[in-house]
């Protein structure tokens, strides 16, 4: 029965399209479960959203005292800060559940998922929804909007299309590190959530690369690929770091990660189904 | 004697999880040495010999010492106050001759014993690589005693926000809203020294500064003499009246729930 419907859908953009599709049911399901506590909902997504302009006013209370980081004023240290919170509430808006695996391994719920003709990853990520991301995201554009009229740049057209390539490389990039992250999950009994380190160490790219010397940027760029959630993308639109000309990287390194993740991922589930029944 | 061993049980539980303690740890690393090269390059870039009232040395020293006070708070204690009562774990709680909110501190200490260890640590590796200021003998002994109310401070404010579980359908709405506060209030990424005279008012009268930067502030030696019993004291009360506060939240949380659950 199984066999016979995914053989009268191998066609990868079909397939493609019907998992967007879930995807968005299954958000459509998070939204309005969560929206059934109207004023809790309201209140996550103002608060969280409050959260970066609260982060935006300790940066101007910084710039007060000093002029520049390493050459960088406030508003494109500001524009880093919003590169890096706009990347990682998109991508756990996208894949926030894959965080509880830990959780679904322990409660079996993960063996129920298995179960079903869907892909395990899709039903993961679909299954949870932040609304602190939601929240997370509306003070990004906020972050960004300010950082925009206070450096007052008027960038090319170009310029504006190599930013959202390197925002979305960035998203692609975060998603892959992620999974491979939640992999781990998989080939190790005692687990807790990476999720959280993960995440804890993004600050990294919330400030100019060029403070940490060479051998860092280095690192991040191609080894830990953190400097293209925030730095490069930003890179696009500013034009001043020293090491501005990797941005063009961003989409191979976005490539050669997706490969690696989705690789890692497939060993780590079939350990798990192997081990586990 | 009983809460002796609910802080061992939650410590043995906690390393079982030693790569995730590991990894903590070096994130700790990390996090020291972004805000060393940070303030290392503010400081060279705009030439000066101090901002606010702080050296390079004296800001590389705030900063690390408030990434460890972090370390101890950073674990999200309210949600799993918050399992507890929504799980049902509280029935069974419940149901012994304990104290609800000594069992959570118990908990709450046991699971922070590695963070604690990890951190000293990590103290004493920013000794060496970064040479921090390190304060001797009373400054010392005093500053660990402010180290211990803050630590308590940090549950008191967990217990209380984890106690809208009681009635919220999710407190991740009131938790946020005093992480904010937390973020601006305690001087816990900039000192407050930092701040224009009207905000730093706001600081002043608020609790959140108790938790970082009056421990700091000790640490440094920038409050000395007579100052340092004052700050000490400014703490003390707010431990005791949050205290209160938690107790109250606590009782009247607990007569709804067992009420409800009949």
């Amino acid at each position: 029965m199984i066999k016979k419907e995914s053989n009268k859908n191998n066609n990868i953009v079909s397939q493609t399209l019907k998992a967007i599709k879930l995807w968005f049911y299954y958000r459509k399901m998070n939204i309005l479960s969560a929206i059934e506590y109207r004023a809790n909902f309201f209140l996550i997504l103002l608060v969280s959203s409050f959260e970066q302009i609260g982060q935006v006013l300790l940066l101007v209370i910084l710039f007060n005292q000093i002029d520049y980081i390493n050459g960088w004023g406030f508003g494109e240290v500001l524009l880093l800060s919003a590169s890096a919170t706009l990347v990682s509430s998109i991508v756990l808006i996208i894949i926030a559940g894959l965080g509880s695996i830990p959780y679904e391994i322990r409660t079996g719920e993960l063996d129920i998922l298995l179960a079903r003709p869907k892909s395990l990853y899709l039903q993961l990520a679909g299954s949870r929804l932040w609304l602190i991301d939601i929240g997370t995201l509306i003070g990004g554009i906020i972050k960004f909007i300010i950082a925009i009229v206070y450096i007052s740049i008027s960038p090319s057209l170009i310029d504006i299309v190599l930013y959202f390539i390197a925002l979305i490389s960035g998203i692609v990039i975060l998603i892959a590190l992620t999974t491979i992250t939640m992999s781990i999950t998989f080939f190790s009994t005692k687990v807790r959530n990476f999720f959280f380190v993960l995440y804890r160490s993004l600050g990294l790219g919330e400030y100019p690369l060029e403070i940490y010397g060479s051998g860092i940027v280095f690192l991040l760029t191609f080894i830990l690929p953190l400097g293209f959630i925030s730095y490069y993308p930003a890179q696009a639109l500013l034009h001043k770091g020293v090491y501005s000309q990797f941005t063009l990287f961003a989409p191979i390194i976005a490539i050669v990660f997706s490969l690696i993740a989705s690789y890692i991922w497939s060993k780590g589930v079939r350990r798990y189904t192997s081990t586990g029944s | 004697m009983k809460y002796a061993k609910l802080i061992k049980i939650a410590f043995l539980s906690d390393i079982e999880y030693r790569i995730y303690n590991i990894l903590l740890f070096l994130l700790t690393l990390l996090q020291m040495f972004i805000l060393v090269m940070l303030w290392s390059a503010i400081f060279s870039w705009n030439n000066v010999e101090t901002i606010a009232g702080f050296t390079l040395s004296e800001m590389i020293t705030y900063a690390i010492v408030a990434v460890l006070i972090t370390q101890l708070w950073e674990n999200d204690y309210e949600y799993n106050l918050e399992d507890f009562i929504k799980e049902g774990e509280l029935t069974t709680i419940l149901t012994r001759p304990i104290d609800f909110f000594f069992y959570a501190f118990s908990n709450y200490l046991g699971e922070n014993l590695s963070v604690i260890i990890y951190s000293f640590i990590a103290w004493i590796i920013a000794i060496f690589a970064f040479s921090i200021h390190v304060p001797i003998g009373i400054t010392l002994l005093l500053f660990t005693f402010s180290l211990l109310i803050s630590f308590f401070l940090m549950f008191t404010i967990s217990m209380i926000i984890g106690c809208f579980a009681f009635w919220a359908e999710d407190i991740h709405g009131v938790s946020e809203t005093i992480r904010i506060l937390i973020l601006l209030f305690s001087g816990s990424f900039i000192p407050l020294s930092f701040f224009p005279e009207g905000l730093r008012i706001i600081a002043n009268i608020l609790p959140f500064q108790a938790m970082y930067s009056l421990p700091i502030l000790i640490y440094l030696e920038k409050i000395t003499g007579t100052d340092i019993f004052i700050a000490i004291f400014i703490q003390i009360f707010w431990a005791i009246v949050l205290y209160l506060v938690a107790r109250l939240f606590l009782k009247q949380g607990l007569k709804r729930f067992t009420s409800l659950g009949g």
